[in-house]
């Protein structure tokens, strides 16, 4: 059992019924085209027409012959064979002889012509009385049988024609009118399928609006979800701390948050839509300060950090998506790099001081170790030759170790000092101080604890100038000038005086210490404010190399400066530098600093 | 055949320009005056006419025809096979020729058929009075010696039962109502 798909089995029923259609209606054509085509053929009727009127023509000769015979001029026998030949030769051509034929009077018909002409010979005859007429009728007489026997024949064949013809005629319209009713019934059916097809149709384009309806509406609906989606994620992405930017597969920007303008200087230069991944990097690396790598963009993912002017530190991550795009991101660790620099400064720091230490500890005990073996050795020698002494010698031997004693003194107060400057301990309490009561003091102090006649303190003062207020810490300026009194006094050729001049200018004031002694090689003077340093003409000399650099700290935690202005054979001298006070006012308190009056 | 009659109505075509001259002086005569005929008389014109040469009538000879303008004429007919080549002047020049006025002509032949015809048929068609047929003139003893011929292979309307028997053949006489 064949069994049609279902769509073949929708369409077979129209199909069969338009072939039926067409062919019911072109068999109808066909018959009625085939009737019109036999109603127009008319030869049978004017065969009918064409035998009669050769009978006729045939009677009216032989009238004609009696009518001579019986003497009327006015016949014309001649005339009439004309006409009775002219029918016969109608007879004779085209349609009309194979009409004949078909009746099988063909010799018939070709027998009549030779009477006839047999005729024509003998109407001269005739005419001219040479013939009688007897012969005449005898000839013409077989002529008028033939004709009549032919149109005998002819009326019933047409008879015969014209019934068959109109059984044909019937059958023809009989078969059209069943053609017809078939034709009515298949339009029927078709107009019948045409209308339950619309309805289908009709029905079908209804569930397909109410399908698109519903599709609209869940479309809408995705949309709408989407678009909630896509707006959480430019928030998140907009109100994240971050700056992003996201580049297509192509390596195109196409889109930044707000963050990232923020996060960097001239962002609609560097970020403007549509440009090269590449050139984005190219021009960040041109704006940044420093970075701490190359961004290698080939990798899938890279990071660095950016430094940017004003101390602004940025993390710049760059990873590859699933898509082939790339998603940057910037982060502001500025914070967390101060604090990594900070922390950088600490340990070097720490690091300084354990050096220091660890420096301090070697010195300390040499130096320690030394005045000890001089203290050591003068008390053995005041043990084992007391009596051998005398007094003074014996005053001048106490004196000398208690020399030894203060300036083991000196060193414990210095190395104390520079532990609490690394420990930021030391603080200034800037307060206007008068610089001329300040250093009169300190070379009134230098010269009575020095012998008079071993050195001499000259101080110079230019004679307009009375008072010199500057901005000072009193213990720690006095710390320092007595630092430079020491070292001035240290390294001064035996008798020469120290010279101390006090000036000022726009910029403060100055305190200059000069000495005459052995000239502080070039190469060295770079290096005499640094901690532990001990020139070459310091051998011999006590010290630990912390003075200088003390008093140089010193003189910069009261925004002041220590230099070396000149050092030559003849005379070194160094300037210390304060801020002036401008105000007349003289505060010039007897307070000291607690921690340095120890 | 018929290539042979049409290569002997090019040939009088060719030669037509040098008889021009008489021919038109001599019709030109015969309109105004309608001698009578000298010759046997094959057409007898009679009713509604304004020129006569007889009593009452119109009466032509062969010589009278052949002075008219002749056509030519390619038509099938229901009578023969095949297409006939007719020559012949026009009805209407005839009609015309002796000042015809009326609604139809009834048209008489030798053999005493009778048929009435609209005069509107000859200006309507190039409706032919044949005197020759293939090349050949037109006899008593056939279908002459004048022979009405419509155009019925030119005009498909004529292929029909009802003007067939307007052809009228051994046409004698003509009298117009």
């Amino acid at each position: 059992m064949i069994r049609f798909p279902a769509r073949a089995r929708m369409y077979w029923l129209p199909l069969v019924a338009i072939v039926l259609f067409i062919i019911l209606l072109f068999f109808s054509l066909l018959r009625l085209s085939g009737v019109e085509k036999d109603m127009r053929s008319n030869v049978d009727e004017n065969m009918l027409w064409v035998i009669t009127q050769s009978q006729l023509a045939s009677h009216r000769l032989q009238e004609a012959v009696h009518r001579h015979a019986m003497g009327h001029t006015d016949a014309q026998p001649e005339q009439r064979l004309d006409v009775l030949y002219s029918r016969l030769i109608l007879m004779d051509q085209g349609p009309q002889r194979r009409y004949i034929q078909a009746l099988g009077f063909e010799p018939l018909l070709d027998d009549t012509l030779e009477q006839l002409a047999h005729i024509d010979s003998l109407l001269p005859l005739f005419l001219l009385d040479e013939l009688p007429s007897d012969d005449m009728y005898r000839n013409i007489q077989p002529l008028l049988t033939t004709l009549n026997r032919m149109a005998n024949a002819v009326m019933m064949e047409e008879w015969e024609a014209t019934g068959e013809r109109l059984d044909d005629y019937r059958d023809s319209l009989m078969q059209v009118i069943y053609s017809a009713v078939g034709i009515l019934v298949t339009g029927l059916l078709l107009a019948l399928l045409l209308l339950w097809a619309l309805s289908k149709r009709r029905q079908a384009q209804e569930a397909l609006t109410q399908h698109l309806d519903h599709l609209e509406d869940v479309v809408s609906a995705r949309t709408q979800d989407l678009e909630d989606q896509r707006r959480r994620l430019a928030d998140s992405i907009n109100t994240a701390p971050d700056g992003f930017a996201a580049f297509d597969a192509t390596g195109q920007l196409q889109l930044i948050n707000a963050r990232l303008a923020q996060l960097l200087p001239e962002t609609e230069c560097i970020f403007s839509p549509g440009t090269p991944l590449h050139d984005v990097v190219t021009k960040l690396c041109q704006t940044c300060v420093s970075t701490s790598a190359v961004l290698p963009l080939h990798q899938a993912s890279a990071q660095c950090d950016i430094e940017l002017a004003g101390g602004e530190w940025r993390q710049l991550t760059l990873r590859r998506t699933q898509s082939g795009g790339h998603v940057m991101r910037l982060a502001d660790i500025t914070s967390y790099k101060t604090t990594a620099i900070a922390l950088e400064n600490a340990l070097e720091r720490e690091r300084g001081i354990s050096d220091f230490y660890r420096s301090f500890a070697a010195m300390v005990s040499h130096q320690f170790r030394t005045s000890l073996a001089v203290i050591d050795s003068g008390l053995q020698r005041l043990m084992r030759h007391h009596s051998g002494y005398s007094a003074e010698e014996r005053v001048a031997r106490y004196q000398r170790l208690r020399d030894t004693v203060a300036h083991m003194t000196e060193l414990v107060d210095a190395s104390l000092l520079t532990a609490q400057l690394d420990a930021g301990q030391v603080s200034s309490h800037q307060q206007p101080h008068d610089l001329i009561q300040l250093v009169r003091k300190a070379c009134h102090l230098h010269q009575e604890a020095l012998s008079t006649t071993r050195l001499l303190i000259n101080v110079e003062i230019p004679p307009r100038l009375k008072t010199l207020q500057v901005s000072c810490d009193k213990a720690l300026t006095e710390h320092i000038i007595d630092n430079l009194l020491t070292n001035a006094c240290k390294y001064s050729r035996q008798g020469s005086p120290i010279n101390v001049e006090l000036s000022r200018d726009a910029n403060g004031a100055y305190c200059r210490v000069s000495n005459q002694g052995d000239a502080i090689p070039d190469a060295e003077q770079s290096h005499i404010f640094e901690r532990f340093y001990r020139g070459a003409n310091s051998t011999g000399q006590q010290g630990l190399g912390l003075g200088l650099n003390i008093a140089r700290t010193l003189a910069h935690i009261q925004q002041g400066e220590l230099t070396l202005l000149r050092s030559t054979s003849e005379t070194t001298t160094f300037q210390l530098t304060l801020p002036q006070v401008q105000t007349q006012t003289d505060q010039c308190g007897t307070q000291g600093d607690k921690e340095l009056a120890r | 055949m018929p290539l042979l009659y049409f290569l002997s109505s090019l040939l009088a075509a060719i030669l037509a320009p040098s008889m021009l001259y008489a021919d038109n002086h001599h019709s030109v005569a015969i309109e105004r005056l309608l001698p009578p005929p000298s010759g046997p008389v094959l057409l007898t014109i009679d009713g509604a006419i304004s020129h006569t040469n007889s009593d009452n009538s119109a009466q032509f000879d062969a010589l009278m025809l052949s002075s008219l303008n002749s056509y030519t004429l390619a038509t099938e007919t229901s009578v023969s096979d095949g297409v006939s080549y007719f020559e012949g002047f026009l009805m209407r020049d005839l009609l015309e020729w002796v000042g015809a006025d009326g609604e139809q002509v009834i048209a008489t032949a030798l053999n005493d058929y009778i048929v009435e015809i609209p005069l509107d048929d000859f200006y309507q068609y190039d409706v032919l009075v044949a005197t020759h047929m293939d090349g050949e003139a037109l006899t008593p003893r056939d279908k002459g010696p004048l022979w009405i011929i419509y155009p019925r292979s030119d005009h498909t309307e004529l292929q029909d039962i009802r003007y067939d028997y307007r052809w009228v053949w051994q046409l004698n006489g003509l009298t117009v109502e």
